[in-house]
């Protein structure tokens, strides 16, 4: 936050905002007219090129949750926390749409919008252990320990992240092995590839602004509730020496 | 629904959820920013 008190306006946010407005241009264009058709999928495999970057993104998002909760229970510093719920906070806004642009591709490919396979089973999981994460922050009163808790969830729930990634090669699933990083090298062409890197660098420089927005907005709500914790304390103190004044008169 | 129809709601979608979260993010950013404005005019004003 700057000093009088807006958000964004520092050079990283710039940076990220422009950078990140710039290549999801670069993107979009290359996504919708410089890769060309899938002759098998038709139109809808471009959907590849949002929900491949948006699990990435997902991947990230968590595995920053497990190192910055790590972090915290050995320093006990609160900077680790902000950190931490900045990234689960917009990891699980890309989970849901992993999930949604999942199943709308899944629908015409596979015929089904929803089945029970391990990719997708794993990946609901994920999404859920991120709701509880935020569920312990909401419902545990006492900030320091809500904020121990959170992070021994944030380390226990990225398990799954390893797990839904080798879910495809573990299980005979609906959902296709990795066609990117498959041994061997990728197995589709250059243009398909190049629009996918590009694709996942706006992804990420996105994801970077949201989160770096969001912890702005935590740091300045622990700020907040310091000052509001202080000014009670002060209060109480001054209504104690008043009542003490009081019966000494 | 034809295939291209699902290409579409898939980036509609995305984008609604997005312009939905950074609309919800600039308002607690600038909520925070009203808070704590109003919390430092009333710290000059105590000093005073």
């Amino acid at each position: 936050m700057s000093p009088d008190g807006r958000f964004g306006g520092s050079a990283t946010g710039k940076i990220l905002a422009i950078g990140t407005g710039v290549t999801m241009l670069i993107a979009i264009y290359m996504m919708f007219l410089y890769a060309p058709q899938d002759t098998m999928q038709g139109p809808v495999q471009r959907v590849f090129y949002l929900h491949l970057p948006l699990a990435w993104i997902a991947y990230l998002a968590f595995f920053i949750v497990f190192v910055a909760s790590i972090a915290y229970l050995i320093k006990r510093n609160r900077r680790w926390d902000q950190l931490a719920r900045s990234s689960a906070e917009v990891g699980l806004v890309f989970t849901t749409l992993v999930i949604i642009t999942g199943s709308i591709w899944g629908r015409p490919i596979w015929g089904t919008f929803w089945e029970w396979d391990a990719r997708l089973t794993t990946t609901l999981i994920l999404w859920f252990i991120y709701l509880g994460y935020f569920m312990v922050r909401a419902y545990v009163s006492d900030q320091e320990r809500a904020m121990r808790y959170a992070a021994v969830v944030g380390i226990i729930g990225f398990i799954d992240v390893p797990i839904i990634h080798m879910s495809v090669r573990w299980w005979r699933t609906l959902h296709p092995e990795p066609i990117v990083t498959q041994s061997g090298g990728p197995a589709m062409p250059d243009s398909m590839l190049y629009t996918l890197g590009v694709s996942l660098v706006a992804f990420t420089l996105f994801f970077g602004y949201l989160v770096y927005q969001k912890l702005l907005i935590e740091q300045a709500k622990d700020q907040v509730a310091d000052h509001n914790l202080a000014v009670a304390d002060r209060e109480a103190d001054e209504a104690r020496e008043h009542s003490a004044k009081g019966a000494t008169a | 629904m034809d295939n291209e129809t699902y290409l579409f709601m898939a980036f509609g979608i995305s984008w609604v959820v997005f312009a939905v979260y950074l609309w919800s993010i600039n308002n607690q950013a600038q909520g925070l920013s009203e808070e704590v404005r109003s919390l430092r005019d009333q710290q000059d004003d105590e000093h005073q």
